[in-house]
């Protein structure tokens, strides 16, 4: 049951209406049953994988705060964590694995095939119950005191599917006292809801309209076209997770629950650091405490030193191959990884240099700028090359056709061409706005009628312009 | 919630209702404008007092009868029609138009019979055709298509970018096809392909109609003989009508159907009925591939020839009066 479906719609509705109507202390009751049935409908053979990884995680942070040996607190944390990885390993990277070594050394394990899909979500709530394990050991927080709060935590369904990954800190609190339906909510949720409806239905469906033949058969067409074609995918990408992310958190505010935010113009960073600060925001602070500082301590504590090259390419280096290897199997999402490690090195070793630059060049400093953001923009637009098209070696192709190593000819359909341009400047537009946050600020303070007028224009621009019945699936929920 | 809160969001969604009608009519009128069955539908409203002759079907007679041959008939055919269309269309103009007609033609080639015609329903621009069908009251049908299509009528705003680019944006670069009295003319014929090439494109083109369907399907059945019955009610005299296509095509519906046995299927269905004429015409043109623009449909040669042929049967039935035009 996907959030663009009609079915969610009107489960949405009785989940709201029911919370509406129950008693304070079972509104927890009433988010946890609905978490599992979402997920049922959606995945009910895995059902059992969601419960396994909540009561195992939930019983070991318990003895884990329970004891102050810190031998046996270490010794349960990796046991907690193996545990999750080996579900997550099992599920996503096992057949990858076998058939990987089968083809390179021509020899037969005599393992059997699993054949399944991943279970929905996995990748999400399996890093959410890693970062409150490992900060429940480092006694940054609490063990949860109640089951059900805690397994509305994992489940917790607007954000179960693809995140926004909310840390244990911020959420079980919220679960911890739920509010009743308030009205500043439902309108804050309706906002954020309708924000996401138009990224994703309008902007990102429409167009795959463009994208999808292309990258299906990129060899049939001409340069100019595979070449516009990734400049249109980087659009349709963050528009569909950006309006995922939003419509997740703004059905949790319908609720009353604040999720981690998870976007914030990404394509308008001068450097990848930035990018990554800006992008899946909510993935970045999770590699960033749980990978990049703990291998930065790491090397630092073994080998004494602060200043050695490798102290600055080894963690991001290292953290994006665990980003690459967690968004996908196959070598391309390993060379992407490393690829933008690399570029985060390079961010941070030229961080000061690019800084006094601009300012030596004083009023011209914004050219400067500019030059960066075309650099960082370029990049992770042809990274997305390596990202989008199944198998390393395709990649390569569709990098090297765009080079020169093309013959074809296909144009794209002047239709395509013109609906995606229309697309393009809505998105432009859009960005505008929320970039001038102020926009938002003041509609809030308008009079009712301008901010009536508002939510109108954009119900309609979505119920128009949406493409509803080519709609795809969420791009992250097969992550 | 306090109840001011409450109120304020039930007032908020009328007026969406309320902007959402106005706004859906005005996209459909401008939408519809210069469409095909648009055009042709906005003509016939027109005229329909004069009329006493009418085609009824989907792309088969539209292409095929040219009524400019016949006095006082029109062609109210249109592309991808089904006998629930057609059935909902003439209730309407019968009960509430001005019109009277004679006589009527109603096609009955095998694909009509077909239930991708009650899935078409469904499917094709339903705001259009919610001027003539209830959709919650077309039978036969599961109720969660009913509302689905139903709301796609309500709402026919959503996904209207799609039908801006589909149907309006081409018209920008296309002349629209001629049409006379809602006849539609083709040119082109597939004599100029080779046996080989219309061999292929005749079985693609039954292929696409038979393919996976279930040939008398319930709902399509009835809508049929409800048409027949409601026409006998208002006293118009009914000549079911067999349209020609290529041997190519109907060489490959052999395959799916017992083509000889399907003009039995039909007489059974109107047997308690009053009709005036059955007219098999499906093999006139086998030898004959110039008639045809594509595998199934006639081109304004083929029709000129099978209107003429028409005209010829319907005289000496006395169903049409013999004239100087006739």
């Amino acid at each position: 049951m996907s959030f663009t479906s009609e079915k969610f719609v009107i489960f949405l509705l009785i989940v709201l209406v029911v919370y509406g109507l129950a008693p304070k202390k079972w509104r927890w009751g009433v988010l946890l049953t609905a978490s599992y049935i979402f997920y049922g409908l959606w995945n009910l053979e895995y059902i059992w994988v969601l419960a396994l990884i909540t009561l195992s995680s939930y019983w070991i942070s318990r003895r884990m705060a329970r004891t102050d040996d810190s031998q046996q607190k270490s010794q349960w944390l990796i046991l907690s964590i193996a545990l999750v990885l080996l579900v997550l390993g099992v599920f996503k990277y096992y057949d990858y694995l076998i058939l990987a070594f089968e083809n390179y050394s021509q020899i037969d394990l005599p393992f059997p095939l699993l054949q399944r899909i991943a279970p929905l979500g996995i990748s999400f709530f399996s890093l959410q119950v890693i970062a409150y394990l490992v900060d429940v050991y480092r006694g940054k927080l609490p063990p949860a005191d109640h089951l059900g709060h805690y397994a509305v935590f994992v489940s917790f369904f607007p954000q179960l599917v693809a995140g926004p990954i909310t840390r244990a800190q911020k959420l079980l609190p919220q679960i911890k006292f739920l509010p009743p339906v308030l009205a500043e909510d439902l309108q804050k949720g309706f906002q954020r809801l309708l924000l996401g409806l138009l990224q994703k239905f309008v902007i990102a469906d429409r167009l795959a309209n463009f994208t999808t033949p292309i990258f299906d058969d990129f060899s049939s067409y001409s340069r100019l076209v595979l070449l516009v074609n990734l400049y249109v995918y980087a659009v349709q990408i963050y528009a569909d997770f950006a309006g995922y992310s939003n419509i997740a958190i703004g059905i949790a505010k319908l609720f009353g629950v604040d999720l981690a935010e998870n976007f914030r113009q990404p394509y308008l960073a001068l450097d990848v650091a930035k990018f990554w600060n800006r992008w899946h925001i909510s993935l970045s602070n999770w590699l960033r405490d749980y990978i990049f500082y703990p291998t930065m301590r790491f090397l630092r504590k073994k080998y004494k030193s602060t200043r050695a090259w490798w102290m600055l390419w080894v963690p991001p280096l290292v953290t994006m191959l665990v980003s690459g290897i967690w968004h996908g199997t196959g070598p391309q999402f390993i060379l992407w990884g490393l690829l933008h490690g690399s570029m985060l090195a390079l961010s941070a070793a030229t961080s000061q240099w690019r800084k006094d630059v601009t300012e030596r060049l004083g009023k011209a400093g914004w050219i400067f700028q500019v030059v960066q953001w075309l650099l960082t923009f370029n990049f992770i637009v042809f990274s997305w090359a390596i990202f989008r098209i199944p198998g390393l070696h395709s990649s390569i192709l569709y990098l090297r056709d765009i080079a020169g190593g093309t013959k074809a000819s296909t144009m794209v359909h002047e239709q395509a061409v013109w609906g995606t341009v229309i697309i393009l400047v809505v998105f432009s537009l859009f960005e505008i706005l929320l970039t001038f946050n102020v926009f938002w600020q003041k509609l809030e303070k308008a009079p009712l009628v301008v901010r009536w007028g508002a939510y109108y224009l954009l119900i309609f621009i979505i119920m128009f312009l949406g493409n509803f019945e080519g709609s795809q699936p969420f791009i992250y929920e097969q992550f | 919630m306090k109840r001011r809160n409450f109120l304020r969001i039930i007032i908020f969604i009328l007026i969406f209702l309320g902007i959402n009608h106005v706004l859906g009519d005005l996209f459909v009128g401008w939408s519809r404008f210069g469409s095909e069955y648009g055009i042709s539908h906005r003509e016939f409203q027109k005229r329909q007092e004069q009329v006493t002759f009418i085609a009824l079907g989907d792309s088969h007679p539209q292409k095929a009868v040219m009524v400019s041959k016949i006095e006082d008939a029109y062609n109210l055919s249109s592309s991808a029609e089904s006998y629930i269309h057609t059935y909902y269309i003439m209730k309407y103009y019968l009960e509430e138009g001005d019109f009277h007609p004679q006589v009527a033609l109603v096609e009955i080639d095998p694909h009509g019979f077909l239930s991708a015609k009650l899935e078409g329903l469904f499917r094709r621009d339903p705001a259009y055709w919610e001027d003539y069908v209830p959709y919650l009251k077309v039978e036969n049908e599961t109720l969660g298509d009913k509302v689905a299509t139903y709301l796609k009528g309500e709402f026919p705003l959503f996904g209207g970018f799609q039908v801006f680019l589909t149907e309006y944006w081409p018209r920008v670069d296309l002349a629209p096809e001629p049409s006379v009295l809602g006849f539609v003319a083709k040119d082109g014929d597939i004599s100029e392909y080779s046996e080989g090439e219309r061999q292929r494109d005749g079985a693609a083109r039954a292929g696409s109609h038979f393919e996976n369907q279930d040939y008398m399907d319930a709902a399509v059945v009835e809508y049929f003989q409800r048409l027949i019955d409601l026409l006998n009610e208002y006293e118009v005299s009914v000549v079911l009508v067999w349209y020609p296509t290529s041997n190519y095509y109907y060489e490959s519906v052999g395959e799916y159907i017992s083509v000889e046995t399907h003009l039995g299927r039909v007489e059974d269905l109107v047997e308690e009925s009053q009709v005036e004429a059955v007219l098999d015409y499906h093999d006139l043109f086998f030898d004959h591939p110039e008639y045809f623009t594509d595998p199934d449909h006639l081109n304004i040669i083929g029709a000129s020839t099978m209107t003429d042929r028409l005209v010829e049967d319907l005289t000496s039935a006395g169903l049409l009066p013999v004239t100087p035009s006739n």
